[in-house]
């Protein structure tokens, strides 16, 4: 084929370059022309080359629509038309405008070489070549959890083998209604029972029809309209990643609309992310007993029932990963059991976390705990480990000590543990000065260490950045995105991501702060592609004694010999460190 | 078949406004319809601004690309598939079955528009109306007639607006080819290759090749002097002016709107044209349309 290359443009001739380059190593005949010629100049020598293709590539502004305009016409007027393909190309073509311009083809931004070669050869792009696909990935698939330091394993084996003999002979009412519950879901009518095991406001909502306050059923003209909603709503695919496969990027959700949360999911789907998590709200985790129905709440956090969860679950692409999470609360069994059942990838399970800093019962909540690691195990469902209690101020040696034990003893039981250490600027890293000179270092040190003592998955979370986000959108988006390079320059398997108005959002967070996020995620893979953030050496010292303060605390749990009463007596963090035993469920457990 | 293009200055003219009131004029014929560009969008492909509808009525022809036919909320039948192609997919002949609103997306080029006008004579129609596009007019070199529409989005400045408009229908007053003897050109017509044929008669293709140039107050000088002929031509219809304008602002664009009214005496003084505000005097138009029709 024979091309002519216009950049029709003052200056910018980098795409007809590039196309030039492209063209001629395929062989294609080319005259690339200079910026800034006369039009009729162009003509000219169009005229004379009666090429196969006109190339025009323009960024248009307002009247660059009258300039293409002008072109077309004298490239007709020149009696041209029937004997060159005419195309135009620019960051704001769209094939409507290349319609409204009278060209034969248009290629706007994102184009890739191979669409524009696969026009001019007459080649149809194949819908594999074109369309990026995501796929849903397990990213606790090449770890063997192996524990790589002796003195670690065996400490970890004992505490471990202890809350086993445990809590294998105790239940709870959250266990029990796991227990009728996954009855009932195979078809028994147990409702009775089920409900004698719930808290007042629960058996008022089965038993007299009393919607607590703030909640409301939603109504079938509202699940229509979602449902239609939904089917109109269609994306590429996006991935976020530039050249990396890690990390994958997660955004947590829980409006108390699920309809909202659908449409937050859609959007974060749009703009990337590769998975999402439900969070309910907090009075549910200290309420004996789920609801049921559709419901929505006018505050934070998404009402847990099976209804609500397959709602959103048909909002979900089928390549997004969905974790629910669960690790905190005296429901914490069921919740898994309905996240299972409604289809969702991942849990979030962590008694330590739950009961220190999430308002549940140490014993209450290890007993519960302990039931859900092995349903999670039998569903094949991860479960992540978050360590929030970091924000409290509990010392990153601490929560992880806790964070590990739990994932021992989820690896003990058939299960498949994430860790999820914090990237954040939590106030013991304040007060002890670890992040004066940058937020890389410690972070660094928490992932070495974690990496010296276990070979298991880690997705820093929830969110990354912690109290690094200010009210300004801009600064919000951008330490989001370097902690999000540093996760990725550590090669961390996930991250969770906030929208850029999370942490000042006073009511529900906004669609645009989402895209923020995720916008200027992407842009820090993109600029950062496989190097490397380099700490200081003061990241290894870090990692040298935050691994010190696990053994330390591994050790004292281990010589305690009493997991439970550990959590009650502070080794996991002291009330002085903002560990707080929780209430809710106190005095609920049962010897079997 | 009579066919009537409506040809802009630029984008936000009033193209469409103009069409629309074609339309109405006509209602009592047989019409068919279409596009050189993109008609009928919610929202302006540059300034996101909204735009007017094409309303089309039963029995109404619409000749527009498969993509396209698609966005319409006129119920319409397809009658025939062209073999000429958009980059909205191939051009088809519809029929209207129920009133609506129609996306115009039809033949690009003088070459595929002069097919499709060869096409529709098969069809008993009265009329082929054609919704120009941005600025672009070499494609109506083949009509019978052109109604230019211009106004304040070509440019604010009051006086280019009235050179402009007056050069242009100069052009259209170039006599047809007369039998004497004159230096035929064809193609692009620069204000330079003119002054190269100073004192000698010329024969040009359309008044539409000559008004490509783009130094109008030079090209008007020239037609002063030369002797210039066409060897075809639309009759031109008449000039609608058009006062709004998509104005640049920081967040934006958004319509405005000036006092258009000099424009509208200057041309209507200066030359023996017809020329109205798109926005008020349809009833001129329908008139000047009776006539032709």
């Amino acid at each position: 084929m024979k091309i002519v290359l216009v950049p029709l443009d003052p200056v910018h001739d980098v795409a007809v370059k590039m196309l030039n380059r492209e063209f001629s190593q395929r062989g294609h005949q080319t005259i690339l022309l200079p910026p800034d010629m006369k039009m009729e100049e162009i003509i000219e020598v169009c005229q004379k080359e009666i090429p196969d293709y006109i190339m025009v590539s323009r960024t248009l502004g307002y009247n660059a629509a009258e300039l293409l305009g002008r072109f077309i016409d004298l490239v007709d007027a020149a009696g041209l038309r029937r004997k060159c393909k005419v195309v135009v190309g620019g960051k704001a073509i769209t094939k409507e405008l290349a319609a409204e311009l009278g060209y034969d083809a248009g290629f706007g931004e994102k184009t890739r070489w191979e669409e524009v070669v696969a026009y001019v050869e007459g080649k149809e792009l194949s819908e594999e070549a074109q369309r990026i696909k995501k796929s849903k990935k397990d990213i606790t698939q090449q770890y063997t959890y192996q524990i790589k330091d002796k003195e670690f394993l065996g400490l970890l084996e004992k505490i471990t083998d202890q809350i086993i003999d445990w809590a294998s002979e105790r239940t709870s009412p959250g266990v029990e209604r796991a227990k009728i519950r996954e009855k009932i879901l195979k078809g028994e009518n147990l409702w009775d029972e089920y409900i004698k095991l719930c808290d007042d406001l629960v058996k008022s909502y089965y038993r007299e029809k009393l919607v607590p306050k703030h909640v409301r059923l939603i109504t079938q003209e509202e699940i229509d309209k979602l449902n239609e909603l939904i089917n109109r709503t269609s994306f590429a695919p996006k991935v976020l990643r530039h050249t990396t496969d890690k990390p994958l990027v997660f955004v947590q959700y829980g409006t108390g609309c699920p309809f909202m949360d659908a449409m937050h999911i859609k959007i974060s789907e749009a703009w990337g992310a590769d998975g999402v998590l439900h969070f309910d709200p907090s009075w549910g985790a200290r309420c004996e007993g789920l609801l049921e129905g559709l419901l929505a709440h006018e505050e934070d956090g998404s009402i847990i029932t099976l209804e609500n969860l397959k709602l959103i679950k048909s909002a979900l692409n089928d390549a997004t990963l969905w974790c629910v999470r669960a690790h905190r609360g005296v429901n914490t069994p069921e919740t898994v059991l309905l996240a299972h059942e409604a289809g969702a990838d991942l849990t979030k399970i962590n008694m330590v976390y739950g009961s220190l800093n999430g308002g549940t019962d140490p014993e209450r909540l290890t007993v519960d705990g302990f039931y859900s690691i092995k349903l999670a195990a039998k569903y094949n469902m991860p479960f992540d480990l978050p360590t929030n209690e970091e924000l409290g101020g509990v010392p990153a040696p601490k929560a992880f000590a806790g964070m590990i034990v739990v994932a021992y003893l989820g690896v003990k039981l058939g299960a498949r543990p994430i860790l999820k250490p914090l990237f954040c600027y939590s106030p013991d890293a304040i007060i002890n000065k670890y992040m004066e000179d940058n937020y890389v270092d410690y972070n660094v040190g928490k992932i070495l260490a974690l990496r010296e003592i276990i070979d298991a998955p880690i997705w820093p979370g929830e969110p990354i950045g912690f109290m690094t986000h200010t009210e300004d959108r801009v600064q919000s988006a951008m330490t989001t995105a370097l902690h999000a390079a540093l996760g990725k320059s550590l090669e961390l398997d996930a991250i969770t991501v906030s929208s850029t108005d999370e942490a000042y959002a006073r009511g529900a967070i906004t669609t645009s702060a989402r895209i923020d996020s995720l916008r200027a995620i992407a842009d820090a893979f993109r600029f950062f592609g496989k190097t490397k953030i380099e700490p200081t050496k003061q990241a290894y010292e870090y990692a040298k004694s935050i691994k010190d303060g696990i053994y330390q605390t591994l050790k004292k749990v281990a010589d305690r010999g009493d997991f439970v009463a550990s959590l009650y007596e502070g080794l996991f963090g002291s009330k002085e460190e903002g560990a707080n035993p929780g209430r809710a469920g106190r005095g609920t457990v049962k010897k079997c | 078949m009579l066919t009537i293009g409506i040809l802009g200055t630029a984008k936000n003219t009033g193209k469409t406004t103009a069409l629309n009131s074609v339309l109405k004029c006509l209602n009592d014929k047989k019409i068919a319809i279409t596009s050189i560009g993109f008609d009928g969008e919610d929202l302006d492909h540059v300034t996101g601004l909204p735009k007017p509808k094409v309303v089309v009525d039963e029995g109404t022809l619409v000749i527009t690309s498969e993509q396209a036919a698609r966005h319409s909320t006129a119920k319409l039948e397809l009658i025939e598939k062209l073999s000429l192609r958009t980059p909205m997919g191939r051009i088809c002949v519809y029929r209207v079955k129920e009133l609506g609103t129609a996306v115009l997306v039809g033949p690009n080029s003088s070459d595929d528009l002069f097919e499709v006008m060869k096409r529709l004579g098969s069809y008993s129609i009265d009329v082929l109306v054609i919704d120009g596009a941005i600025n672009r007019m070499v494609p109506f070199q083949y009509a019978d007639y052109v109604i230019i529409a211009t106004g304040a989005a070509r440019t604010t400045n009051l006086s280019e607006l009235i050179v402009e408009a007056r050069l242009m229908v100069k052009a259209f007053m170039l006599p047809e080819q007369d039998g004497k003897d004159r230096v035929s050109l064809s193609g692009v017509i620069s204000v330079e290759k003119l002054q190269s044929y100073l004192g000698k008669p010329l024969l040009l293709e359309s008044p539409i090749h000559l008004i490509l140039a783009d130094n109008y107050r030079k090209l008007e000088e020239q037609l002063e002097k030369l002797d210039i002929a066409v060897k075809r031509k639309p009759k031109l219809l008449c000039v609608t002016v058009n006062p709004c304008y998509p104005e640049r602002r920081v967040e934006g664009y958004q319509l405005s709107k000036i006092d258009i009214s000099e424009v509208v005496d200057a041309l209507k003084k200066e030359l023996k044209v017809t020329c109205i505000d798109v926005n008020k005097e349809e009833n001129v138009l329908c008139e000047v349309l009776q006539r032709c029709t």
